[in-house]
């Protein structure tokens, strides 16, 4: 089959009532979940997946890939709304998106994020149908140098993502490393900085450390500063909710640079949604002419970090459809799926069951137009939660993020650390220090950790081979770049007089 | 002492990461860097600790030297708000075991809307119990979370 053929094939599989009918409820129930805090997507299609148990292995898919797309869509929702970010790949998206919520613009900012996930979706089922086998081949080559370096690289450019300062960012993000350190050391089994406590064994959720630092910071901070709203109430009417053509031209570039940015890291086995995230917003604003409103309410602060964080989840269907290797949590539950509906991924899955491979591929688009059609609309019901007078919304924000800490693994020393991580928050952020690099560096620390090591390992301990390798050499020229632009760029102002 | 620590918030708390950094990176000396040629458990502690001591040291030296910033906009009543919520997110973790999750989430929203903000006792009363019984038959009904919902003498 060609290409064209496949990919009717695959809408032809696709586009039955009963699937399309699987979709939307795969969509809804994730936009649902994923506005939980606490649930992320892959734990929203761990709740969900025995939604699936006896239905045919296409139309699991379907439903899976509907609830994954309305996973990371709700997710992201609450990052604009409340400052809560459902998952870390939400996290880029709450530096100005909940700086548009706080100006009244929450509206807008929901709808380019439901258009970037569109857009990202539409750009990641043509590039994985066009490219997804040669690409699996090229990531296959990249080795644990490589991703030594692409994390490194995706930790230096939080200096340009974090804040006014480019050296507290890094401070946090480096302290977010460190962080990731504690508990129990994976090659080893040597106990770290866990200090004998048991609960600290297998380290520190970064959803804690999210909750702390972002939801109940930001509430803590509020009511430090005696403000009774922290919100301009959203406008009523629909068109005034919806973005405007400016906010559209403004986005537009940065949602076609970061979907292919985020598809090409997606398609990187570990290579995941936060760097993707992460990296398109730091692209963006290195980009932008006026770089003073990121961080204050720049709608292309939004649509880099939700555009590239779903073309990146796209992205990795591309290992798992074409070499069975899960390339994100995420995947990973797919690939479970599969399993449990008896289907092989692989590179013979395309032969054997083109139904599901290109059903599968399909329903990525499929997926990204019910979000939008279910999501759209609800735009101004998600904007209008802004009206609720904050002393009644930041206690029930309070609760939900006790609640989050709390039922991930059910320990009430979590919910200690939850609130040690609050104080901390709330000191720090007062002083400068923003939150963002510090859950990235406890993110990618663990992947950074192994793949650093499992380079030395095969080096035997010569650090030049992260300069031998052609990708893992050019990651790091990005990572000395990252760092020493913003130096460069004050050194210049210093000089410049004023 | 305390009046020339206030103008100087931004420099202590500098001060403290780079101390953390430190301790951290002291902590990775002692785990082992390398055995034999493998790296050790070490090593990761020892580069993020001494990157979090150089980068939060070179802002504490910069903020000791400079003239004392602004402290935060802030109001005494503001800052007693924050003690009293922190309080009672603790007595929530205390009471959630021993009383349930309705019961304890409920108590910790009467608390917050009616003594601190003041909410008609109706308004709280509709927003405690919608809130605590909804979000447990979502959590542990729906969903099918571990969470219980009462305490274990009910159950």
């Amino acid at each position: 089959m060609d290409l064209l053929t496949s990919l009717a094939y695959g809408f032809g599989v696709v586009f039955t009532p009963a699937n399309v009918l699987l979709a939307l409820a795969g969509c809804l129930a994730g936009t649902l979940v994923g506005v939980l805090p606490g649930l992320g997507p892959t734990a929203t299609i761990a709740v969900l997946l025995p939604l699936t148990f006896g239905m045919d292995p296409a139309g699991a898919l379907i439903m899976l890939a509907g609830i994954y797309y309305g996973a990371m869509y709700g997710g992201s929702t609450t990052s604009i709304l409340l400052n809560v970010p459902g998952e870390a790949a939400s996290v880029a998206t709450t530096l100005d998106g909940y700086a548009l919520a706080r100006q009244g613009r929450a509206g807008p900012a929901l709808g380019i994020a439901a258009i970037g996930s569109f857009f990202a979706g539409t750009v990641s089922a043509v590039a994985l149908a066009l490219m997804g086998r040669p690409l699996a081949d090229v990531a296959v080559r990249f080795g644990p140098p490589e991703y030594t370096a692409l994390t490194l690289l995706a930790l230096g450019t939080i200096g340009l993502t974090g804040g006014e300062s480019a050296v507290r960012s890094f401070a946090m993000g480096a302290l977010g490393l460190l962080l990731a350190t504690v508990g129990t050391d994976r090659v080893g089994g040597v106990e770290r900085f866990t200090f004998g406590v048991p609960y600290l064994y297998e380290g520190v959720d970064f959803l804690l450390v999210m909750l702390a630092f972002f939801a109940v910071t930001e509430v803590l901070s509020t009511l430090a500063r005696g403000e009774e709203g922290a919100f301009t109430p959203p406008p009523r009417g629909l068109r005034s909710l919806l973005p405007t053509a400016d906010d559209l031209r403004r986005s537009a570039w940065p949602m076609v640079r970061s979907a292919i940015l985020g598809f090409v890291i997606g398609v990187l086995p570990g290579g995941g949604v936060v760097t993707a995230a992460f990296l398109a917003y730091a692209m963006e604003k290195r980009l932008a002419r006026d770089r003073g409103r990121w961080g204050k309410g720049a709608i292309e602060g939004v649509a880099a970090p939700e555009t590239a964080n779903n073309a990146a989840a796209g992205g990795a269907l591309v290992p798992l459809l074409s070499l069975g290797i899960p390339g994100s949590g995420s995947a990973a539950m797919l690939l479970g799926a599969m399993t449990i509906t008896g289907v092989q991924a692989g590179p013979l899955l395309f032969q054997q069951r083109p139904d599901v491979a290109w059903g599968l591929i399909a329903s990525l688009y499929l997926g990204n137009v019910v979000l939008l059609v279910l999501n759209l609309p609800l735009v101004p019901v998600f904007a209008s939660i802004l009206r609720t007078p904050y002393r009644i919304l930041y206690p029930i924000v309070l609760v939900l993020s006790l609640t989050g800490a709390y039922v991930t693994r059910t320990q009430l020393f979590d919910l200690w650390l939850l609130l040690a991580f609050s104080v901390a928050g709330f000191l720090l952020v007062r002083r400068g220090f923003p939150p963002a690099p510090l859950v990235v560096g406890l993110v990618l620390g663990p992947l950074f950790e192994q793949s650093l090591r499992q380079s030395l390992l095969l080096a035997r301990g010569d650090w030049a081979i992260f300069v031998r390798r052609p990708w893992s050499a050019a990651f790091l020229a990005g990572f000395v770049l990252s760092l020493a632009a913003p130096l460069l760029l004050g050194a210049v102002r210093w000089r410049r007089p004023a | 002492m305390r009046a020339r620590l206030s103008g100087r918030g931004d420099a202590v708390a500098a001060t403290f990461i780079a101390l953390v950094g430190l301790a951290g990176a002291a902590g990775g000396v002692s785990l082992g860097l390398y055995s034999g040629r493998a790296p050790g458990p070490g090593l990761i502690p020892l580069l993020a600790g001494a990157a979090v001591a150089v980068s939060a040291g070179a802002i504490a030296l910069a903020a000791w030297a400079g003239p004392p910033r602004p402290a935060p906009p802030a109001t005494p009543e503001g800052l007693r708000r924050v003690v009293i919520v922190l309080l009672l997110m603790g007595a929530w973790v205390v009471l959630l075991e021993p009383a349930g999750y309705v019961a304890a989430t409920a108590a910790l929203l009467v608390a917050l809307l009616r003594f601190v903000e003041r909410v008609p006792l109706r308004v709280t009363l509709a927003v405690a119990l919608a809130t605590a019984g909804g979000l447990a038959a979502l959590f542990g009904g729906v969903l099918g979370l571990p969470l219980a919902a009462w305490p274990a003498w009910i159950s």
